[in-house]
């Protein structure tokens, strides 16, 4: 890496007061993100991964919730210092971002036209006229038809697909060094995801944006991502490129989060299989590996040891003390399963013998 | 925000050990938020003190609070100032026997207060649970038969529910205030009745709305899976979920109700004075407060007294109000 | 819109019509005409004044024109022609015109919608006074103690509040009498022609009369705005750059304003039809003294008329808020 990168979050830690004690929400998280890359953040629900892009804008509400630590280094300069001003000045013109659900994220009470210009009167100084302009220019841009028309319309007049693509062309509007999409095709349908999938996919490359893609899905940061990190219980358990991730997962949870997709690539008859158990209470957080209690290859180690993040191969790092290949987990996995399935039948013969009698 | 909500833990058997706090049922939970919030268990203990001021005013009365007879008046006076105030005419001057003073009729104030403590109590409650009664009934009714019973129901409570209340109760006292009805137990029949009449609409509607939710429910559907019978999913599921609504609406229909029983007793038109040495419900904080107006140059306290009664007892239903409804809807948090 | 309009309109109707049939039932449910307690007219005058007010005839249908034959009584037409001649017919066929008939106390010298008239601007002064006053100390209060939420300022307001709310007007009322009379020696009395410009007489009932509505549009200001600071479109707003005083006033208020806007006209209307007590305290000669009197006397007209009047208003009040409502709402304004 020649250049600096255009983001680096070092050991970024987020807490949350709440009534039964402080929630450790993000816990020493590191990564980086170059210039006109895309990173993809993967992880559960509670993983962290929304509270650390929140971080990024410094938009965690407060109180309850405050960064406890780290630094957040934008363009060379640290976020966490910067006064609320100044950050004002970040948000929305250099760093952009993309909420989850298209439905509630735009204010119902003032037209589309009016929620578009306001971020462009306020950055690149434009007269309305102008503002109107370039809102016309970008809504076409994200392919919605008449858009001088649309502009007029109020958020319920759209569909869930079109609003987001109203949000996506909101967040490019002041060309953005950086667009963090926080989960920003959970809430469609299947068939729009696609598209939207598509769009960002085509702006990313006309605008060179970077992008930070947050996702619970590993399927669709697949064709998004260049480089992932997996992220759980509010840390980072590896991190890869999305090649890598893909072929050679190193850490149990993200081979269960693997196994919990469905691919076109393995043969027919493949079981889906879920990753059993919850994650853990991010109240209280032991010094241990927080995957154990829902780990396939646990051991006494791994309950009184957390697994640093180490490095496992070319620029492939996992949390996990051990060196478990995929290819391992398949086959411990193809036992159970057949071992499930001798148990199944035993069960069933015992029954039918049962019956004979 | 997703922070603890999403990682609450399901105790299996390999994951007890993780379970460090203990379940909380959701009453208990409402409970322990109710008991957090100081404004609303001040208000619960001063009311609790006022019911028992209302079941035991006889023995805590300095005074008996009838009119009193000529021996009695000579000593009390009348517009007798309240204990810490010195008049010019010693007759007036304040007298801890009085704490108080008196008033024009010879009236101990203070004891008269304890006694009005009664009427405001019980026209707060009894209102409010026939209020209750009949907007549950009506709501249950009306949203789990749906269909024309709901429509006429519906329609009939759109109606009540449009009636201005206040200028209701007026008429209502107005016109029963010299029958039979209105003179039973001083008045205070004719005042639940009319009290009851229009607030129920709000409690039915209410009701109504929860009892739609509820019926969509897949524990709903699943009772009558099961082949649970109507009236049973009605009586075991759905009204249990309904309680908390209900309650926190209960809790405001009583300072309402106590309201308006004192501005109709302030127009003259609620409970009617009596003036018997025993009578159980003597007078009414508002009535206390028509009489007080006409002493107001001579004896104030005649006036702040049952003013300041009849303020506390209303903000602290409304604050205990308040903290049943923040405890049982956590939604606010 | 139009159409939502008139259909909201129409179903006043109903409301009006069984106010008018109960308010009616139970005057006349009472024992004895609104005469009959005055011992010094002699029964010639008491027979004359009845025979004016109508009161002579049948309560709900007069029998009077039919004939002997059974076949005449069987006849619908009759019926609505006796219904239309009975004491509640004449009532409501008036009351449709706009003529509440005399009132009692003036021995039909005045009518009720002539009382109506010269009294009810002073009520609607008083009233607006209280609703200016409840707007404009109870909208800021509640944005400020949810921007501030669990601050002193939060807890203060929400101290004034609970007062406010749940402290009787008539009750803080005699209070203030007291206090202006007794501890700052002001007369709190105005003389009655102060009433008769929008003055400052109407200050000080305008607040007591407003402080409920006050503290219940802080309360519900208040929750409305912690409700909208949680919405994602402001988490959106935020992330644009725009400041947070912008924001609260293009993204927050207009949100947040919308239950508010909808407890206005009710207010309105229960400000200036339940400051009848606020009226007979301060002596404020409004509609609502004249009604307060009419109770006392029993003058059945004037306390028909004056209920009909303000039960109209009421309903009118609401569906006006309706209209506001989908006004500011640009998805309510769809649906319809």
């Amino acid at each position: 890496m020649a250049e600096a990168p255009l983001l680096d979050v070092r050991d970024l830690e987020v807490q949350f007061k709440t009534q039964d004690g402080i929630v450790q929400a993000v816990n020493k998280v590191n990564f980086s993100v170059n210039r006109g890359e895309t990173l993809g953040i993967v992880g559960e629900s509670g993983s962290g991964k929304s509270v650390t892009s929140l971080a990024v804008m410094r938009l965690i509400p407060s109180p309850p919730g405050k960064i406890a630590g780290g630094q957040i280094i934008f363009d060379g300069e640290d976020l966490v210092d910067f006064s609320e001003s100044e950050m004002r000045k970040i948000r929305g013109n250099r760093i952009a971002m993309i909420f989850q659900d298209p439905m509630t994220s735009l204010n119902p009470v003032l037209r589309i036209g009016r929620q578009m210009t306001e971020a462009l009167q306020l950055h690149l100084n434009m007269t309305p006229k102008q503002a109107r302009n370039r809102a016309i220019e970008l809504l076409g841009m994200v392919g919605i038809p008449s858009p001088d028309k649309r502009l007029d319309d109020y958020p319920h007049q759209f569909s869930g697909g079109m609003r987001q693509r109203v949000m996506i062309a909101m967040g490019l509007s002041c060309n953005p060094e950086l667009l963090i999409a926080d989960e920003p095709t959970t809430a469609l349908d299947v068939t729009i995801q696609a598209q939207i999938l598509e769009l960002m996919n085509r702006l990313k490359n006309e605008t060179g944006t970077a992008v930070i893609f947050i996702t619970h899905d590993l399927g669709v940061v697949a064709g998004m991502a260049d480089r992932v990190i997996v992220m759980y219980a509010g840390r980072v358990v590896e991190h890869a490129s999305t090649h890598e991730l893909y072929n050679n997962p190193r850490m149990p949870y993200t081979m269960g989060l693997l196994d919990s997709i469905p691919r076109l690539d393995e043969g027919k008859g493949e079981r889906l299989t879920p990753i059993r158990g919850l994650p853990p209470d991010l109240l209280n957080l032991k010094d241990a590996c927080p995957f154990a209690p829902r780990c396939d290859f646990v051991q006494d180690v791994c309950h009184t040891q957390r697994p640093p993040l180490r490095s496992v191969g070319t620029n492939h790092q996992a949390a996990c003390l051990f060196d478990i290949t995929y290819e391992e987990r398949q086959t411990a996995a193809a036992r159970k399963a057949a071992e499930e399935q001798a148990a199944l039948e035993q069960t069933l013969e015992t029954a039918i013998a049962e019956e004979a009698r | 925000m997703t922070t603890t909500s999403s990682t609450k833990v399901v105790p299996s058997d390999d994951e007890l050990e993780l379970l460090s706090r203990p379940p909380r049922s959701l009453w208990g939970d409402a409970w322990r938020r109710l008991r957090r919030n100081k404004l609303a268990m001040i208000s619960l203990i001063y009311l609790i003190i006022l019911v028992f001021v209302a079941i035991f005013a006889g023995p805590i009365s300095p005074q008996s609070p009838g009119r009193p007879t000529g021996m009695e008046l000579r000593e009390r006076g009348t517009f007798r100032q309240a204990a810490w105030i010195t008049d010019a005419d010693p007759r007036r001057t304040g007298d801890w026997r009085f704490v108080l003073g008196t008033d024009s009729a010879g009236g101990d104030i203070f004891s008269r207060l304890i006694y009005g403590t009664r009427v405001s109590l019980i026209v707060g409650f009894i209102p409010m649970i026939l209020t209750l009664l009949i907007g549950v009934i009506v709501g249950l009714i009306s949203g789990f038969a749906g269909g024309w019973v709901d429509d006429l129901l519906m329609r009939f409570t759109d109606v009540v529910f449009a009636l201005p209340g206040l200028l209701f109760f007026i008429i209502m006292q107005t016109a029963f205030g010299a029958t039979a009805l209105g003179k039973a137990f001083n008045g205070l029949l004719l005042l639940f009745i009319t009290l009851s009449i229009v607030s129920w609409a709000s409690v039915a509607r209410l009701v109504r709305g929860q009892v739609l939710s509820l019926k969509e429910k897949e524990f709903v559907e699943a009772a009558r899976a099961v082949g649970v019978s109507r009236t049973a999913i009605l009586i075991k599921h759905i009204l249990p979920n309904t309680l908390g609504p209900i309650i926190v609406a209960g809790a405001f229909i009583v300072p309402n109700a106590i309201i308006s029983e004192a501005v109709l007793s302030y127009l003259g038109i609620g409970i009617t004075p009596d003036l018997s040495p025993n009578a159980p419900f003597p007078t009414s904080w508002g009535n206390m407060i028509l009489l007080g107006q006409g002493a107001i140059n001579s004896q104030p306290w005649a006036l702040a007294g049952p003013a300041i009664a009849l303020a506390s007892i209303t903000i602290a239903f409304v604050a205990l109000g308040d903290g049943l409804r923040d405890a049982l809807d956590p939604r606010e948090q | 819109m139009f159409g939502y309009f008139i259909r909201r309109v129409l179903a006043i109707i109903p409301v009006l019509v069984v106010v008018a049939f109960v308010t009616f039932a139970m005057m006349k449910a009472t024992k004895g005409g609104p005469f009959d307690a005055n011992e010094k007219l002699s029964a010639t005058t008491l027979k004359a004044l009845n025979a004016k007010f109508g009161l002579n005839k049948p309560v709900w249908i007069n029998t009077e024109g039919f004939s002997e034959a059974k076949a005449e009584s069987s006849n619908p037409l009759h019926w609505v022609r006796g219904f239309l001649d009975s004491q509640f017919g004449n009532f409501a066929i008036n009351a449709l015109k706009g003529d509440f008939g005399p009132t009692y106390q003036s021995r039909g010298s005045e009518t009720v919608q002539e009382v109506i008239a010269r009294r009810f601007p002073v009520s609607l002064r008083l009233g607006l006074m209280a609703t200016i006053f409840a707007l404009i100390v109870g909208i800021p209060l509640g944005i400020m103690s949810a921007l501030r939420q669990n601050t002193f300022l939060d807890y203060l307001s929400l101290v004034i509040s609970t007062i406010g709310i749940s402290v009787p007007s008539f009750v803080v009322g005699v209070l203030v009498v007291l206090l202006l009379s007794r501890v700052l020696n002001i007369k709190p009395i105005q003389p009655p022609e102060a009433w008769n410009g929008f003055g400052r007489a109407y200050i000080v009932p305008g607040i007591v009369l407003g402080l409920g509505t006050m503290a219940y549009v802080t309360r519900l200001t208040r929750s409305s705005m912690l409700e909208v600071k949680r919405q994602d479109y402001v988490r959106t707003a935020q992330a644009k750059g725009i400041a947070s005083m912008v924001i609260i006033g293009r993204h927050m208020l207009r949100n947040a304003l919308i239950p508010v806007v909808t407890i206005l006209g009710p207010a309105l209307a229960n400000l200036i039809t339940g400051s009848f007590i606020i009226e007979s305290i301060f002596r404020v000669n409004g509609l609502g003294q004249e009604f307060v009197t009419a109770i006392q006397v029993r003058d059945y007209a004037m306390i028909m008329g004056t209920t009909l009047f303000f039960a109209a208003l009421i309903a009118l009040a609401n569906v006006l808020v309706d209209l506001t409502y989908g006004f500011l709402d640009p998805r309510i304004r769809a649906k319809k």
